[in-house]
């Protein structure tokens, strides 16, 4: 009791502390770089992480326009940071200087709170233009007639009658009547003409995401052919995406770094529909380095049509309009039109049943998927119909085993193996028997059989919907740090299907002067290329597998066979045993091994080891898969934007 | 009051305080505009990183020969299969998983195999030599198994291999296996590609993809299967680098007793064969 009494002020004090500076129970610092939305703290000082000079990074996880950020507050270089409307991202100043840095959050009647940023050494290169991943067009709402056209339908009797409501004899009367309000109708064609709108003025709202932009980048739209710039009413930073990953990298031993991408949501007026336009983004010329050459930083342009119906929209460019993935909602599956979704059914051959274990595996590569959706959040959802729901009330009843014993499967034919004793099956003959005709289009088939003829994991038809895993190599085919090689393969497939080649961009022969689609391309990151196909790719340059299955962005250097060196390797200037003769040369021989040689430094192995090998961004072209924007007016699933014709 | 009432007190005042500081705090960052055009603004990203796969769990599992009844093979070394290229003498022993294969610097392979269904199983010697590698990717099989007894006769052969040009192969001391190009091979399509076998320059035989032979060699009787020998060519537009190719698919056996009345060269060939038989039956 005693001792109760005298710990009682000691106590009180601390509790005076506590009510001082923060509240029991709440972290003023997070004490780690990771975060997700929402967790930010709410009091304190919190370690934001590091970031390179000019990079987009996340301050703040709640959207708040009241709050006030203030870059170095109290120092000499202090300055309000502008940027994000929101006040959930800043970019970094270009000349702040490596080290610890504070930014205030300061909000009105509130204390303020601070973020660290510790700044790392800007790479000595020229800043990267931006580069445009995404255009997705929503919002839409009519705003004018852009274009009339004379319409003429051939008519019966009856459908006079109809119209006219009434059963009178056709006469003059008739004609002039109608001619006199809607249209013409002949009686010697038996057609009726009258003028309708046929393109539509809009209003809408475009998501564009950037690659390596500003906060504060410039975005310009431009009608194809007349080059007339499309009235831009509001331009908010609505989403960003910063890059952890380039922290461990040097970024000057890449062709095209990847520090963000952020995300602009675009209001504009009087686009046309079914018309094409031209979008270009501009960094700030004054974030720009003095001593960079003048550059425009600049991205290229990108093209893409406004949709010519409203069945056409696609919100977020993942193929499925948003008439159909509100379909699909209603009917119970988990699509969004805001955000991309990927549905696929999996059927197995009764000898080729995969584990359960790589249908996660599959799912986080595209959920980890450093693009970003007309919602903001980063990310592809992928759905696979294996059958999990079989027996019960969810929606993924169709996939799983079928009872096909044949070895071997092909994609579309496969008659040539045995032309007397059936040995193979086809997806196409499967399709026909185990794939609902409702999903046609919606979701992309996939079947799992033993073997292949030609012994490859699979075939994926690009820019198609159907795909086949002939891998019979499990994980047991894998080194000693392998992933589930089915798990691989499938990805590979579906990433086919998603219009990905081997490689991003085709390489070069310079002896023949032509371009070739390699799929052993040294600099090609990416479980596309068959170089990464089975472990997956090297992440930290060693030119070694890191198990990380994910599609390239794009950013490796041109690799040059003619040039080749052990001792620069890819990339991080990190020495990498290329040829694969367990040594690090300066000018390695390209035949050191047999069998590797032709195809590590060979590509094509046309024996002349002159190759130019370019990264390409797969991302970007899964990213934007528009719908076929355009469709004949009348014809099924294809509305005018004026609405039924009457 | 009492020094206990008073500390009591503090303590109570300091609690109210600190209730107090905290209800100020409450959610700082509750959105002032959380509608843009009728769509939330998200709340900031976290940022992207690549994450490796975990290891598979429980490390990986021993490599074994995919479950069916398909012809299949493969070599395994140290519970996994063998992908670089090997070419060792050793001792050789086959039982109901395989054959074992112990070379003479102590390393050992296993070859657990399922053959097309009627061919034989080889008998093997004592010794002999193995050559094999197993290069195959995503993109194709690229697999050879060439097991030879130490006069380089076949004993065990597994090819899995595409190319772009007919493939000749040689499987023992001028005993070769030459893909015949198929007649008309302008056309897009599949064409079978038959298997002729080759010794000293003469034409054993002549077997067509699917079909067993019991050939006589100047050594002994082996089977050969041409499981899959064809010639594929594309549509016109294809620009598949990897196209028109040549699949072959074949399996030999060798050791075996001599085919009853038959001299050297002479066939004896039975149809589609392709269920497979497991090893040693």
């Amino acid at each position: 009791m005693r001792s109760g009494l005298r710990a009682a002020p000691m106590i009180a004090a601390l509790l005076g502390i506590f009510a001082l500076t923060g509240c029991l129970g709440k972290d003023p610092d997070p004490g780690g770089r990771v975060f997700r939305p929402g967790e930010l703290p709410t009091g304190g000082i919190f370690d934001a992480g590091k970031a390179y000079p000019r990079q987009v990074i996340a301050v703040s996880s709640t959207p708040n326009e009241q709050l006030e950020l203030v870059w170095d507050p109290d120092l000499s270089t202090e300055r309000k940071l502008t940027g994000d409307k929101f006040n959930r991202y800043i970019q970094i100043p270009t000349d702040a200087t490596p080290g610890i840095h504070y930014v205030s959050i300061k909000q009105p009647g509130a204390p303020d709170r601070m973020a660290q940023v510790t700044v790392l050494p800007p790479a000595p290169m020229p800043y990267p233009n931006p580069r445009i991943e995404d255009v997705a067009i929503t919002n839409f709402s009519v705003t004018g007639v852009a274009q009339e056209a004379e319409v003429c339908t051939e008519t019966t009797q009856e459908m006079i009658d109809s119209i006219r409501g009434g059963s009178d004899s056709l006469d003059p009367k008739f004609g002039r009547k109608y001619e006199d309000q809607t249209g013409q109708y002949s009686p010697e064609t038996g057609t009726f003409c009258r003028t309708e709108p046929v393109a539509a003025f809009l209003k809408a709202t475009i998501f564009i995401t950037i690659t390596n932009a500003d906060a504060d980048a410039g975005i310009t739209i431009s009608q194809t052919g007349d080059h007339k710039n499309v009235e831009i009413t509001q331009t908010d930073l609505f989403s960003a995406l910063p890059s952890r990953e380039i922290h461990s990298r040097i970024p000057e031993t890449y062709g095209y770094p990847v520090f963000h991408a952020v995300q602009f949501r675009v209001d504009v007026e009087g686009l046309e529909s079914g018309a094409e336009y031209n979008i270009r983004a501009m960094n700030n010329p004054k974030r720009n380095d003095p001593d960079d050459g003048g550059r425009k930083h600049r991205s290229d342009q990108l093209v893409f049509t406004v949709p010519s119906s409203p069945d056409r929209v696609d919100s977020d460019n993942d193929r499925l309009s948003d008439v159909v993935e509100e379909r699909l909602r209603a009917e119970g599956l988990p699509a969004d039109p805001m955000h991309k979704t990927i549905f696929v059914e999996a059927d197995f051959l009764n000898t080729a049943i995969p584990d359960e274990n790589i249908w996660p595996i599959a799912k986080r590569v595209f959920s980890n998927a450093p693009i970003l959706n007309p919602d903001g959040s980063p990310g592809i959802s992928l759905f696979v119909d294996h059958g999990q729901d079989r027996g019960g009330s969810g929606p993924f009843n169709r996939g799983g085993a079928i009872p096909v014993g044949l070895p071997f499967l092909g994609l579309d034919s496969c008659v040539w193996i045995s032309p007397v004793i059936p040995i193979c099956s086809t997806l196409r003959d499967l399709k026909k028997t185990h794939f609902d005709p409702e999903r046609r289009e919606i979701f992309h088939y996939a079947v799992f059989g033993s073997l292949s003829p030609g012994g490859s994991g699979g075939q994926g038809i690009i820019g198609g919907w159907d795909f086949v895993v002939t891998s019979w190599r499990d994980a047991s085919w894998n080194g000693e740090d392998g992933i589930d090689a089915k798990a691989a393969v499938f990805v590979h497939e579906l990433g086919h299907n998603l219009t990905l080649e081997h490689s991003g961009r085709p390489s070069i022969d310079t002896g023949d002067d032509k371009q070739f689609e390699s799929p052993w391309t040294p600099n090609t990151p990416s479980i596309m290329s068959y170089r990464w196909q089975i472990d997956g790719i090297d992440r930290d340059c060693d030119f070694k597998p890191d198990r990380v299955i994910t599609f390239s962005q794009g950013m490796y250097k041109d690799f040059d066979e003619a040039k080749l060196s052990e001792r620069d390797g890819v990339c991080d200037n990190r020495p990498a045993d290329i040829n694969g003769d367990d040594k690090i040369a300066e000018d390695p021989p390209t035949s050191a091994n047999e069998f590797w040689a032709c195809e590590v430094t060979d590509n094509g192995c046309d024996k002349d080891t002159d190759d130019i090998h370019r990264d390409g961004n797969q991302w970007g072209a899964v990213a934007f898969r528009p719908l076929e924007p355009l469709c004949t007016i009348g014809e099924p699933n294809c509305r005018s934007w004026f609405g039924e014709r009457k | 009051m009492t020094m206990r009432k008073k500390m009591l007190a503090f303590t109570l005042l300091s609690l109210t305080l600190m209730l107090l500081a905290c209800g100020e705090r409450n959610d700082p960052f509750t959105p002032t505009r959380p509608m843009i055009g009728g769509q939330a603004v998200p709340a900031a990203n976290q940022a992207h990183d690549l994450e490796p796969e975990p290891l598979l769990e429980g490390n990986r599992a021993p490599a074994a020969l995919p479950p069916g009844d398909f012809p299949v093979a493969m070599a395994i070394r140290d519970l996994v299969p063998v992908s670089a290229p090997v070419n060792k003498s050793g001792l050789l022993r086959h039982d109901r998983k395989g054959i074992h294969f112990e070379a003479y610097d102590g390393s050992s392979i296993a070859i657990p195999y399922r053959l097309p269904r009627d061919m034989p199983p080889p008998t093997l010697p004592p010794t002999g030599r193995l050559e094999l590698y197993d290069l195959s990717n995503i993109g194709g099989a690229r697999m050879k198994i060439l097991l030879t007894d130490d006069s380089e006769q076949p004993l065990f052969v597994h090819i899995w291999e595409t190319s772009r040009v007919p493939m000749d192969i040689q499987i023992g001391q001028d005993l070769r296996l030459i893909q015949l190009p198929p007649a008309n091979q302008v056309e897009p399509g599949h064409f079978p590609a038959t298997l002729a076998i080759i010794e000293h320059g003469r034409t054993l035989g002549n077997i067509a993809p699917g079909q067993t032979a019991m050939l006589q060699t100047s050594a002994g009787t082996i089977s050969v299967t041409p499981e899959i020998s064809v010639l594929t060519v594309p549509a016109p537009g294809v620009q598949d680098p990897d196209y028109p190719h040549y699949i072959l698919r074949a399996w030999v056996t060798g050791g075996l007793p001599p085919v009853d009345g038959r001299d050297s060269g002479q066939l004896q060939t039975r149809g589609n064969n392709m269920q497979a038989v497991p090893a040693n039956q």
